[in-house]
């Protein structure tokens, strides 16, 4: 073996051994800790993609369960993915993760699936987020993050707003409601709620 | 350098309501903050905080310049009362603006408690006027038996109750309780430059400016040319010559990493009741030999007010919070008979749903989780005991121990609950407990004596008065034994009484800035 032709497999060698440390230290890693939420990446903030913001908005219908405009979702996430640091990366991630199972289990992207295949694939990730096997083989999938970064964002934006309309309000805090209908009789109660 | 013929120092609506009176009659002013800039209108905060629920750190003072020490019976974030921003504590005030009554000004002598104050309500009472046309207060007292007199009516109409305060108020009427309207600087109609309240429910951060905010005035006095504002300076302490004149005030801006010194002909100090407290301890003869002389009565006689929050569940929607404003509350229970072995309270229902929208709502999976957590509060309101209570010896501003990136002591602040309260406290469950009859609650909960709320409400701490032996400042806020050093604000208060107190400190800044032009600063520069 040449001098040159030495180094180049040592050095290959020894960048897999390093590969293979760190994957064996988050393998234990893995094993050892519960999952934790973390926080944000250290990433810019940016404008998102359409397929992202669309998988976003589709995540939120799918986790809320509720009639809602989704007008108002794409516009809080394509906020914070273009203003607050870590934010787009995050979303980046939760889309691709989503997606590549939606395909696998639906054939077809995120977005375009039934709620119900939705609500699935959300609750596969999550449930093989939540066990130590699984996260082994998510190959280190925050789900933790996504949960708090999007999807508990996603149920609080509804309590801000839909929620107040579907439990009988004319609108919610932030539209503007004039001053007349305040003072007048609120409309009747849903009476499944 | 330039000189200019006044110092203040904060930004709050004390300053600038003062800062805007000398600038529109030709004087220049110099006005220091400690905190960072805050856009106004607020349109910027409430896209951010409403429609993207995102709190901006740039709008907070470094956590090395903004602290206290606490001790005692409060416990609240009280450090974080104080809104150290352009604008101040009145950036995220409610806005609610109730005059004194004339009984308040002398609780000692008619009810045995407190101390009498060195101005009447007569005096004060067309400083009200001015105050209200300023801030463009909504209201009338065409339905409030217990208002006190005014000369003049109110500026704006009255923001009309809600259809749930129509409802309690029948009831609470049939049973000799008056739930009247909320006077209020926040505008009915079109008024001056701001447009008619369009009951966005988010008034904090009202994004159109109907509900007043400091920053208002702020902007118009800077408009005259002859306003500078020095935002991120803090203020380290007063330089004052062998004769008490202060000659000077020793700033320091958030980044630089000197010391600069600016002139004054004549200061005055508008930074809240607890940083107004500090200053002056920091700046005192007995620290410095070129400090000022004070009144041992510094930082003495802090109070609050106690706000204790129920809640009231009915039968049938009351749909609070369909209005960001208050409506109804009332001032029956301000001067009880109890009154000087308990304080007053004043009834206020809350327009918020309770408890508040749940963010992020950690006990929910689903939309359908969030609708069960919500849909009770249709039915409820919320109801606030709004209390008077009394100095005591066992609540006071020092200087701690704790220190700020300068190295200056941070406000050591202690706070007891006394007798008087726990006597007020006793009333008010006793009040709530009737109102909660009265207006046919099914359920009532009023949370107990020691989770007092102050109101971001701090006061008493420069008291006004006769002289050094009993006071701090006369009844204009000039500091005894100082030629050129005013106390504005909540600071000089004498009693709290069991009203909102921004109004009175708004007038007594009016009549504060009249007599420096009419006798302190006589020629405009």
């Amino acid at each position: 073996m040449s001098r040159r032709r030495f180094l180049v497999v040592l050095t290959a060698a020894l960048a897999a051994l390093g590969t293979a440390a760190g994957e064996i230290r988050r393998i234990l890693r893995e094993l050892a800790v519960p999952e934790q939420a973390g926080g944000l990446p250290d990433a810019p903030p940016g404008p998102l993609d359409p397929a992202v913001l669309a998988t976003l908005v589709a995540s939120s219908r799918a986790v809320i369960g509720e009639p809602v405009e989704t007008s108002h979702y794409a516009a809080y996430f394509q906020w914070r993915a273009s203003h607050l640091r870590g934010y787009r990366a995050v979303y980046t991630e939760f889309h691709r993760a989503v997606d590549r199972d939606a395909r696998r289990l639906a054939g077809r992207p995120f977005p375009a699936c039934p709620p119900g295949v939705q609500r699935d694939v959300l609750s596969r990730l999550q449930a093989r987020a939540r066990s130590r096997w699984g996260r082994l083989l998510l190959g280190g999938l925050p789900w933790a993050r996504y949960e708090r970064y999007i999807l508990q964002e996603a149920l609080a934006l509804f309590a801000r707003t839909d929620a107040w309309v579907l439990l009988g309000y004319d609108g919610w805090p932030g539209v503007p409601q004039g001053l007349l209908r305040y003072q007048q009789a609120p409309r009747p109660v849903a009476p499944h709620r | 350098m330039r000189d200019p013929a006044v110092c203040i120092v904060g930004s709050g609506i004390v300053g600038t309501a003062i800062a805007y009176v000398l600038t529109t009659h030709g004087y220049e002013v110099d006005v220091f903050e400690k905190g960072p800039e805050y856009p106004y209108p607020h349109t910027p905060q409430f896209r951010e905080r409403v429609l993207y629920g995102y709190e901006n750190p740039a709008y907070a003072v470094p956590g090395d310049l903004q602290g206290l020490e606490l001790s005692g019976s409060y416990r609240r974030d009280l450090d974080h009362e104080r809104h150290m921003i352009v604008g101040g504590a009145a950036t995220h005030w409610g806005a609610i603006t109730l005059r004194m009554r004339p009984q308040d000004f002398a609780t000692r002598t008619l009810y045995g408690f407190g101390e009498d104050w060195p101005v009447t309500y007569r005096e004060l009472e067309p400083y009200y006027g001015r105050a209200e046309a300023l801030l463009g207060v909504s209201g009338t007292d065409d339905d409030n038996p217990f208002a006190p007199p005014r000369s003049q009516p109110y500026p704006l109409p009255p923001f009309p109750l809600s259809y749930e305060d129509r409802i309690l108020a029948e009831r609470l009427g049939s049973r000799g309780i008056v739930l009247h309207t909320t006077p209020q600087a926040a505008t009915r109609l079109d008024f001056g430059d701001r447009p008619a309240c369009q009951n966005f429910g988010a008034c904090d951060v009202c994004p159109i400016g109907a509900r007043y905010s400091p920053n208002e005035h702020l902007r118009l006095a800077l408009g005259t040319g002859r306003c500078r504002l020095y935002v991120r300076t803090s203020v380290r302490r007063l330089v004052a010559d062998p004769r008490g004149r202060v000659v000077a005030l020793l700033t320091r801006p958030g980044n630089g990493d000197r010391e600069e010194e600016h002139s004054a002909r004549l200061v005055v100090l508008a930074g809240g009741a607890i940083e107004t407290a500090r200053l002056l301890l920091l700046s005192s003869r007995d620290r410095h030999p070129d400090g000022i002389p004070l009144s041992d009565h510094v930082g003495r006689h802090l109070t609050f007010h106690h706000l204790w929050t129920g809640r009231l569940t009915y039968r049938e929607p009351m749909y609070p919070g369909r209005i960001g404003r208050f409506t109804g509350q009332s001032h029956q229970f301000l001067d009880p008979p109890g009154r000087g072995r308990h304080g007053g309270i004043k009834v206020e229902f809350s327009a918020n749903i309770v408890p508040p929208p749940p963010h992020p709502p950690e006990e929910a999976a689903s939309g359908a989780d969030v609708l069960a957590l919500l849909g009770p509060t249709r039915y409820q309101r919320m109801l606030t005991l709004h209390a008077e209570t009394a100095p005591s010896p066992g609540r006071f501003v020092t200087l701690g121990s704790t220190r700020d990136r300068f190295g200056d002591p941070y406000a050591h602040v202690h706070y007891e609950l006394t007798d008087f309260d726990e006597e007020t406290y006793r009333f008010g469950r006793t009040l709530f407990e009737r109102i909660a009859r009265a207006t046919g609650a099914e359920d009532a909960v009023l949370e107990p004596v020691e989770s007092f709320y102050s109101g971001g409400h701090h006061m008493g701490t420069c008291r006004m008065g006769r002289d050094r032996r009993d006071s701090v400042a006369d009844s204009l806020g000039a500091v005894h034994g100082c030629q050129n050093l005013f106390v504005a604000g909540g600071a000089l208060f004498v009693g709290p009484a069991g009203v909102n107190p921004t109004l009175t400190m708004v007038a007594l800044a009016i009549r504060t800035a009249d007599a420096l032009m009419a006798g302190y600063l006589r020629s405009p520069r």
